[in-house]
């Protein structure tokens, strides 16, 4: 079924644009890690939005208690100290990209601009 | 030739431990969904935990090859990325193939883009006794 899906829109030229698509959300993600690597106090920042998120994400699992506190010492740890870049990366893609639609800006941007008509 | 391919090892080990680091990090979110989902439904007794801990030996040690992935798939789709694949494959080639634009290509998703909705509504409407009579002027 789709592959048949993507033969289709290949022959039409679509897989140029999909490849444009790609590049575009590559773009995007890289941002945040390329700000963050050139001002240190844009790292600083997003590394205490990450740690705000982790800590509300986690009360509103398990409310305020010494659980929260010790399993948000933990996914500190290994998302805004270890592996903090990345994880800019996936927050940006996930909150801006996917939950508010600004990858269907973008699709749609492209579509608009490949138009033929 | 030990030091040409340590590069290499470094970065296959970075990997894997990039890899390990992350499902550790997922086991902890989906142990944390599964605490959540028993004690909004049992509260904090002692069958609650239970019931967590036999949930989530079940699902962390035993089958988490099947229930990470349904997780990952359940957060993406919770935040919407079927939309995102709608767009891709039915909304966005209508716009690329100029649908409803003048001299453009004809639509080529016919039933998701506003040019084959057009299209659609104008055959519809064209076609005889289809149209809905109106009643007469008062």
């Amino acid at each position: 079924m789709f592959g048949n899906r993507f033969l289709e829109l290949n022959q039409q030229g679509m897989l140029q644009i999909f490849i444009l698509i790609v590049i575009a959300l590559v773009v995007v993600v890289t941002i945040p890690v390329l700000v963050m690597k050139v001002f240190p106090a844009a790292d600083w920042i997003m590394r205490i939005i990450l740690i705000f998120l982790i800590f509300t994400t986690v009360r509103g699992y398990l409310g305020s208690g010494i659980p929260t506190i010790l399993v948000t010492g933990v996914l500190i740890y290994f998302l805004v100290i270890k592996w903090a870049y990345f994880t800019a990366a996936v927050y940006i893609a996930v909150y801006f990209l996917l939950a508010l639609q600004v990858f269907s800006i973008i699709i749609f941007g492209i579509g608009m601009g490949m138009r033929k008509g | 030739m030990v030091f040409e391919i340590m590069p290499l090892m470094f970065a296959l080990l970075s990997i894997g431990e990039f890899f390990s680091d992350m499902v550790f990090v997922l086991k902890i979110f989906v142990l944390l969904t599964i605490i959540s989902w028993v004690i909004m439904h049992l509260g904090k007794g002692p069958l609650a935990i239970v019931l967590i801990v036999g949930i989530s030996w079940f699902v962390l040690f035993d089958a988490f090859w099947f229930f990470g992935g349904t997780y990952v798939l359940m957060m993406l789709l919770t935040l919407g990325i079927a939309g995102i694949f709608i767009d891709l494959f039915f909304v966005f080639p209508g716009f690329a193939a100029g649908a409803g634009g003048s001299g453009g290509l004809p639509a080529e998703a016919k039933m998701s883009s506003q040019g084959g909705v057009n299209q659609r509504m104008q055959a519809f409407k064209a076609k005889p006794g289809r149209a809905r009579k109106l009643p007469p002027p008062m």
